[in-house]
C-alpha cells in the first residue's frame, strides 16, 4: 500500500519539476491572486479595526425623569444593558452633571455655583453609555426610550449610521473580492492540473490498464495541486511580510498630516501573522485540492 | 473464459458496432479475431475490458458479468488481464526495465517481488541485456516485447491484444506472436486481433471473423481437430 503511495507522491512531484514553466507560470497568478486576497483581508482588518474604535467613542447619554427612587433607576439601568449592544454603563447624578458643566466652562463656571444649593439643581439625572455595536443603532435607542423613567436620549445617530454603512460595505465588498479571487484560482490550478495530465496521458492510460485504482491514479495530480496551492501560499505570506512591515513603519513615520488625523497606526503584523500564515499554506492546501479534485473528473477518464 | 451472449454495442453517435455476438472463449485457449477495419474488433477488446458497457447482452470474463460489476471493482478485475496494444504504449523516459516495474509500482506491488519479476519478466521475453534502454533505442518488435513483459508481469490468466504487429516489420511480427503462443503454452489464454491473414496462417489457432459488427465465421485450428 504505502509502496505505491510514495511512489505515486514521487510522481506528482516529478511532475511540478518536469513542468516547470507551467508550475512557474500558475505560482505566478496563484501569488497574485493571493497576494490580492491578502491586501483585501489586511485592508478590511484595518478599515474595521478604525471602526471599531470610532464605535468605542460613540456614547449616548439617557436622561432619566425627576426624582426616581434608587430601585427605579436600578431597574432603568437594567434594562439598557439587557438590549445587549452596551459596552459600558455610567450613572451621572444631577450634581455630577452640574459639576461637569461647571468644570467644562473654567472661569465661567462659578456662575452656576448657586444652582448646587438645595433643589435650585434642574439638570436631570442621566446615564452615559457606550456600545460595542452601533448597528441598528435607531432601534436600540428606541427600545431604551420605551423604558419607564426614561425622558430622553440624546445620541449621534448619523455618525452611527455611516459606521454601520461602511462596515456592511467592507464586509460584503470584502466576500466579493476573496470569492472572485478564489474562483480565479481554482480555475488556475484547474487548468495547470489539465495541461498536466494531456502531458502525462500516456501514463494514466496505462495505470488504468494495469489495474490502478482511481486514487492511486489521481494521487499524483493532487500532490501536484496542492505542492502549487502551498508553494504559492508560502511566498504570498513572504511578500506579505516585507511589504506589510515596510507600510507599518511608513504609516507611523507619517505624523502631523491629513494621514495620520485618519490612521493613528496600523494593526501590527504580529497581530495577524500567525492567521495568515495559516490561512495562506491551508488556503492554498485547499485551492489546491481543490482545483484538483474539481477539475480532474473532466479531463481524467478513469 | 469469456462469454458473450447477444451483446449489441452502439455507440453514442448511432454507429452499431456490434451487433448480436455470441461467442465463447475457453480457458487456454488462443483465439485470434479477424476481419477488415471498422468491423468491431475493438470494440470486442473494449467490451471484455469493461472500457464499454454493451447496450444489450451479457458480457462475461473469468466469471464476472461486466454488466453489473460495480466501478470500484474494475482495476481489481484489469489485473488479471494482460493487454497490448498496437502502438506499444511505453513511457518514454523509461527504461524497458521501469516500463515493466511502473505496472507493478501502480498497483501495490511490494518491492521485493518487483525486483524478483522485473528481470524475470524481460528475460522471459528475450530482452533481459537491454533492460536499460529507454524506448527509442529499441525496434519496434523489442519495443512490443517489452510491452509483453508488462502485460504479463502481473501474472494474468488472459491475455488480450489488439493488434500487437501491426506496427512492426513482418519478419519480426511472427516472433511476437511466436511469444505469444509460448505463453499460451504455459497455460495463460490469449485472444490476439489482427488483420494479417498471412500471419494467421502460420499457426493453428481457433479464428473468428467479424464482419460489420457481426460474427461471420468461427473456425477451430487444426491442432484442436487432432485431438
Ligand atoms: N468511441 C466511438 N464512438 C463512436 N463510434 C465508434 C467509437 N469507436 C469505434 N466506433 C465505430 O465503431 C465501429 C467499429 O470500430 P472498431 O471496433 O474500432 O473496429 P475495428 O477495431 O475492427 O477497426 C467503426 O465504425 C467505428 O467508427
Ligand atoms: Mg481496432
Amino acid at each position: 500500500m504505502l509502496n505505491s503511495f510514495f511512489y505515486l507522491v514521487k510522481q506528482g512531484f516529478k511532475n511540478l519539476w518536469n513542468n516547470h514553466l507551467m508550475s512557474l507560470a500558475s505560482i505566478g497568478v496563484l501569488v497574485s491572486c493571493m497576494l490580492l486576497i491578502g491586501a483585501a483581508a489586511l485592508l478590511s482588518i484595518n478599515v474595521s479595526n478604525i471602526i471599531d474604535e470610532l464605535e468605542d467613542q460613540s456614547e449616548a447619554i439617557v436622561y432619566l425623569d425627576d426624582d426616581l427612587s434608587e430601585e427605579w433607576i436600578n431597574y432603568v439601568r437594567e434594562n439598557i444593558v439587557a438590549t445587549g449592544k452596551i459596552a459600558t454603563i455610567e450613572f451621572i447624578s444631577k450634581e455630577e452633571a452640574l459639576y461637569s458643566m461647571m468644570e467644562s466652562m473654567g472661569d465661567d463656571g462659578i456662575l452656576f455655583e448657586a444652582y448646587s444649593q438645595g433643589d435650585s439643581n434642574n439638570l436631570p439625572d442621566s446615564f452615559r453609555i457606550t456600545f460595542d455595536d452601533v448597528s441598528d443603532l435607531e432601534e436600540t435607542l428606541a427600545k431604551i426610550e420605551t423604558v419607564d423613567g426614561v425622558y430622553s436620549i440624546s445620541a449621534l445617530t448619523e455618525v452611527a449610521e455611516v459606521i454601520t454603512g461602511v462596515k456592511r460595505m467592507v464586509y460584503i465588498g470584502g466576500i466579493i473580492i476573496i470569492g472572485l479571487l478564489i474562483a480565479v484560482s481554482l480555475m488556475i490550478i484547474g487548468n495547470t492540473i489539465k495541461i498536466t495530465v494531456f502531458s502525462r496521458r500516456r501514463e494514466v492510460n496505462i495505470m488504468k490498464y494495469v489495474g490502478a485504482t482511481n486514487g492511486f491514479i489521481r494521487l499524483p495530480f493532487i500532490v501536484e495541486g496542492i505542492s502549487l496551492g502551498v508553494i504559492s501560499g508560502g511566498i504570498s505570506y513572504g511578500i506579505i511580510y516585507f511589504a506589510y512591515d515596510y507600510l507599518v513603519k511608513w504609516v507611523s513615520s507619517q505624523n502631523a498630516t491629513w494621514f495620520s488625523q485618519i490612521i493613528t497606526d496600523l494593526v501590527p503584523f504580529s497581530v495577524i501573522s500567525d492567521y495568515l500564515l495559516i490561512g495562506f499554506l491551508a488556503g492554498g492546501a485547499f485551492i489546491g485540492l481543490f482545483g484538483c479534485v474539481a477539475f480532474i473528473g473532466k479531463h481524467l477518464k478513469v | 473464459m469469456i462469454e458473450f451472449q447477444n451483446v449489441t454495442k452502439k455507440y453514442p453517435n448511432g454507429t452499431i458496432a456490434l451487433n448480436k455476438v455470441d461467442l465463447r472463449i475457453d480457458d487456454g485457449e488462443f483465439v485470434f479475431i479477424v476481419g477488415s477495419s471498422g468491423a468491431g474488433k475493438s470494440t470486442l477488446i473494449k467490451l471484455m475490458l469493461r472500457e464499454e458497457t454493451a447496450n444489450s447482452g451479457i458480457v462475461k470474463v473469468n466469471g464476472k458479468n461486466l454488466g453489473k460489476m460495480p466501478r470500484y471493482r474494475i482495476p481489481k478485475f484489469r489485473r488479471s488481464i494482460g493487454i497490448v496494444f498496437q502502438d506499444f504504449r511505453l513511457i518514454p523516459n523509461m527504461t524497458a526495465y521501469d516500463n515493466v516495474a511502473f505496472a507493478l509500482r501502480v498497483t501495490n506491488v511490494p518491492s521485493r517481488e518487483i525486483k524478483r519479476k522485473v528481470p524475470y519478466m524481460l528475460n522471459l521475453v528475450g530482452l533481459a541485456s537491454k533492460m536499460k534502454c529507454k524506448p527509442e533505442e529499441l525496434s519496434g518488435g523489442e519495443q512490443q516485447r517489452v510491452a509483453l513483459a508488462r502485460a504479463l508481469v502481473n501474472s494474468p490468466s488472459l491475455i488480450i491484444a489488439d493488434e500487437p504487429t501491426g506496427n512492426i516489420d513482418p519478419e519480426l511480427s511472427y516472433e511476437i506472436v511466436d511469444l505469444l503462443n509460448e505463453i499460451n503454452k504455459l497455460g495463460v489464454t490469449v485472444v490476439m486481433v489482427t488483420h494479417e491473414h498471412d500471419l494467421v496462417e502460420q499457426f493453428n489457432h481457433r479464428v473468428i471473423t467479424i464482419d460489420k459488427g457481426e460474427v461471420i465465421r468461427d473456425t477451430e485450428g487444426l491442432e484442436a481437430n487432432v485431438c
